[in-house]
């Protein structure tokens, strides 16, 4: 079971202290829109202001956009900024998309004579060859202590290609260091809405380090170096910045 | 643990003794076609030019072609072949078929219901491709009358039957996220005691079309990728050599290698006793490697004629590289049809239309963006629901139209409510389990004529989802999709238009059926 901890006294998100420098923090639960741009903006509104999600690319990007039938988590900063296909941009945006099957989140709108902003890939095929991803160099002495941390969307323990990335490099680094020991944190997190703070599924955080650890293993990780650990920091959100305990940390260790 | 079949678990699978590697749910299915009957075939060929009985002693050239309504499809193998005593051609099992029976070169390398149709009149039925175990709607009906095959002859469908909860490669039931109920059950088969859900060996039945044994170099090509994009899991392997797989066999991509797939077929839809050995499994592997087929002639058009498109024809599957990436405009899919957009000095008019037409059909594949929606395991995986793409985007792997990627996807051919009308079909209920995540369009309650890749998977995120399968040799081999609820090739376009809303012109829709006519 879990999940929504009822706040008593919450404090508007949106209302929240406003850092001039950093924006003022947004989380919300809504359900995301479609404009029929040539290529597809996605925007979201969380009743009071409508929010620029980002575009349609592809799974080689940054942004994975939400689904229609489903509703959104959105958090970041709202900055303020000039509208980006009828939406106000969000820094550090993050958007998960929720899980359970929402059928009224079904809206495609006009383009309205608005332009999507340039993407690395328009709709339909691929113009040009992409860019070779950037890898880092293989690992070298001397080697350290180093924790990796691997972020998720709210709910999810899917693996996205930038967080199998990261699993290289962290498999990588153990191995060429001969790390003996790995310790893989899976972590359930909460987000702090207006509403309160809605907890993560109960078993996220074992699902997520499981999955890391066999990836870790699929890429030469010798399994018995590997340890795997939970934990539950639900209680501890605030409300910004709430997707950064989304995660697994893998911590390697050095003899 | 040594089974009937002498299975002995080695771990990652099952391995007969002294024999090859048989996947999890193989057993059960060998104990329910040890109990289907098998009655003596008469495999006669009569005034069947093309048909290859099994058995059969002929000498299969390395090139032919054979017609078909569209003109003709070729056929290419690595040699010359003997088929006396050739594993692909010899019947390994009681019921009297051998691979080529489902699989015939005049059919693309698959078997159409224009075939089996044939096939009942010129053998009152007793041809072997009618074999009780999954050419009639259940074994248990009185063999030999047409209604008792009616979905083989009216729709080209076998009954495929999987145990139910699923297996995984190591033989352990794998715990579904969902309940099953049987809504409707026209074959009778999912309710009967012997053959049924709860029978003493519980197993459901669907009904699937034979899928091509061609080209396969691009079906079994794996993709490099740790993680399937599909199901965020670690990628299948072969239990064999322990090598990555690309999980495009068969429609719910349960094997993971051509060699398991035999095993599978022997035990299965050829009715052996035991499996074959590690040497007939190393012949038809490697026969099967070596045959590339596709539409090789038009009405008016020889397809392989120099200067004809580079894709089209069977010596360019042979000479074409696997694992390509095509969803692009520089190196697509069915590479280019420039060569048919003008019109050539010989040409009659009427051919010229056809060739533009093809080309003009190839650029709609290819560029025609549409909104792709409510399509698990295509919008689900992170690229958003929806989005606006073309029919390459999942028909994406250069030469074939397959998806470079495992390519299960929920199109809708199987659930409601966009599955066309098949009151012939058994239908299923799904409920997914509360602590399950739901099908990520559909929700917790499903109704669906197949559940596909959950069958084998479990998730309710796969209810539905079907392996694409590759676009080579159409004309060949009608009906289409797994359940054949496509009649035509024109059916194909008109599902698509329909289920994505696409609003294609009537001379849209004839160059796209010209453009897949001649693949």
């Amino acid at each position: 079971m879990r999940r929504v901890a009822a706040s008593l006294a919450l404090l508007s998100v949106s209302t929240a202290a406003y850092a001039q420098d950093s924006g003022r923090p947004v989380a919300f639960i809504a359900c995301p829109v479609v404009r029929d741009t040539a290529l597809p903006c996605w925007l979201s509104s969380d009743g009071r202001k409508l929010y620029f999600l980002g575009v349609q690319q592809d799974l080689a990007a940054e942004f994975y956009p939400p689904q229609l039938k489903h509703r959104v988590l959105v958090e970041g900063y709202d900055m303020g900024g000039p509208d980006i296909c009828g939406g106000t941009p969000l820094r550090d945006i993050r958007v998960s998309v929720m899980p359970e099957v929402s059928p009224e989140c079904d809206e495609i709108i006009p383009a309205q004579g608005f332009q999507a902003p340039p993407a690395l890939r328009g709709a339909g095929p691929s113009e040009r060859h992409g860019p070779p991803a950037p890898r880092d160099p293989p690992p070298a002495p001397p080697f350290v202590e180093k924790t990796y941390s691997v972020p998720y969307p709210f709910d999810s323990e899917r693996l996205r290609n930038r967080t199998i990335n990261q699993l290289r490099d962290a498999a990588a680094y153990a191995i060429a260091s001969r790390s003996p020991r790995l310790t893989v944190t899976g972590y359930r997190a909460g987000v702090r809405l207006e509403s309160g703070v809605l907890a993560e599924l109960e078993d996220i955080a074992s699902l997520r380090a499981e999955k890391v650890r066999d990836v870790l293993i699929a890429l030469g990780v010798a399994p018995e170096a590997i340890t795997v650990r939970t934990a539950d920091v639900s209680h501890t959100a605030t409300g910004e910045q709430d997707w950064r305990q989304r995660r697994v940390d893998i911590r390697i260790e050095m003899p | 643990m040594v089974g009937a079949l002498g299975i002995t678990v080695i771990g990652c699978a099952y391995r007969q003794t002294n024999g090859p590697v048989v996947p999890g749910h193989v057993p059960s299915q060998a104990e329910q076609a040890r109990v289907a009957p098998v009655e003596a075939a008469q495999d006669t060929v009569g005034n069947d030019p093309h048909w290859i009985k099994p058995g059969a002693a002929i000498t299969l050239p390395a090139s032919a072609e054979y017609p078909n309504a569209n003109g003709s499809v070729g056929f290419l193998a690595a040699g010359v072949t003997e088929t006396a005593g050739h594993p692909f051609f010899t019947p390994l099992g009681e019921n009297g078929r051998a691979c080529v029976t489902c699989h015939q070169p005049s059919d693309a390398m698959s078997v159409s219901v224009e075939t089996v149709q044939r096939r009942w009149r010129l053998t009152n039925g007793r041809d072997s491709l009618f074999a009780a175990v999954d050419g009639s709607n259940c074994p248990s009906l009185p063999q030999g009358e047409r209604a008792s095959h009616s979905l083989l002859l009216d729709h080209g469908l076998f009954r495929i039957f999987l145990p139910w909860p699923g297996r995984s490669a190591d033989g352990k039931p794998v715990e579904p996220e969902f309940d099953i109920e049987v809504v409707r059950d026209p074959s009778g088969c999912n309710l009967d005691p012997v053959y049924g859900l709860k029978s003493a060996n519980p197993m459901i039945s669907v009904f699937r079309r034979p899928r091509p044994v061609g080209n396969l170099k691009y079906v079994t090509w794996a993709l490099p990728a740790l993680v399937n994009i599909k199901s965020g899991l670690l990628m299948d392997r072969d239990p064999e050599t322990g090598q990555q797989v690309g999980q495009n066999i068969m429609s719910d991509s349960r094997q993971p290698t051509l060699r398991t797939q035999a095993v599978e077929a022997s035990l299965v839809h050829l009715q052996a006793r035991t499996a074959p050995s590690r040497e007939t499994l190393s012949r038809l592997v490697e026969f099967q490697l070596g045959i590339y087929f596709a539409q090789s002639r038009g009405k008016q058009v020889n397809y392989t004629a120099p200067g004809a498109p580079p894709a089209l024809g069977p010596a360019a599957l042979a000479g074409g590289k696997p694992g390509v990436l095509g969803d692009n405009l520089y190196n697509s899919v069915f590479l280019d049809f420039d060569a048919w957009r003008t019109k050539a000095p010989k040409d009659k008019k009427s051919v010229t239309a056809f060739k533009q037409s093809v080309a003009r059909g190839s650029d709609l594949f290819l560029k025609r963006t549409f909104w792709i929606r409510d399509s698990a395991n295509l919008n689900s995986i992170g690229l958003g629901n929806p989005i606006k793409r073309s029919c390459a985007t999942c028909h994406n792997s250069q030469m074939t139209g397959m998806d470079n990627g495992p390519g299960w996807i929920d199109l809708g051919t199987t659930t409601q409510p966009t599955a066309p009308d098949m009151p012939h079909l058994p239908l299923f209920k799904l409920t997914c389990h509360a602590k399950a995540r739901p099908h990520p369009y559909l929700g917790r309650v499903v109704f669906t004529h197949d559940p596909g890749r959950a069958l084998i998977s479990g998730k309710c995120a796969d209810i539905g989802s079907i392996t694409l399968q590759q676009m080579r040799g159409l004309s060949a081999r009608a009906p289409y999709f797994s359940n054949g609820s496509a009649k035509t090739i024109e059916a194909i376009v008109d599902y698509y238009d329909t289920r994505y809303k696409i609003g294609y012109t009537k001379q849209e829709r004839r160059d796209l059926v010209n453009f897949l006519s001649a693949l």
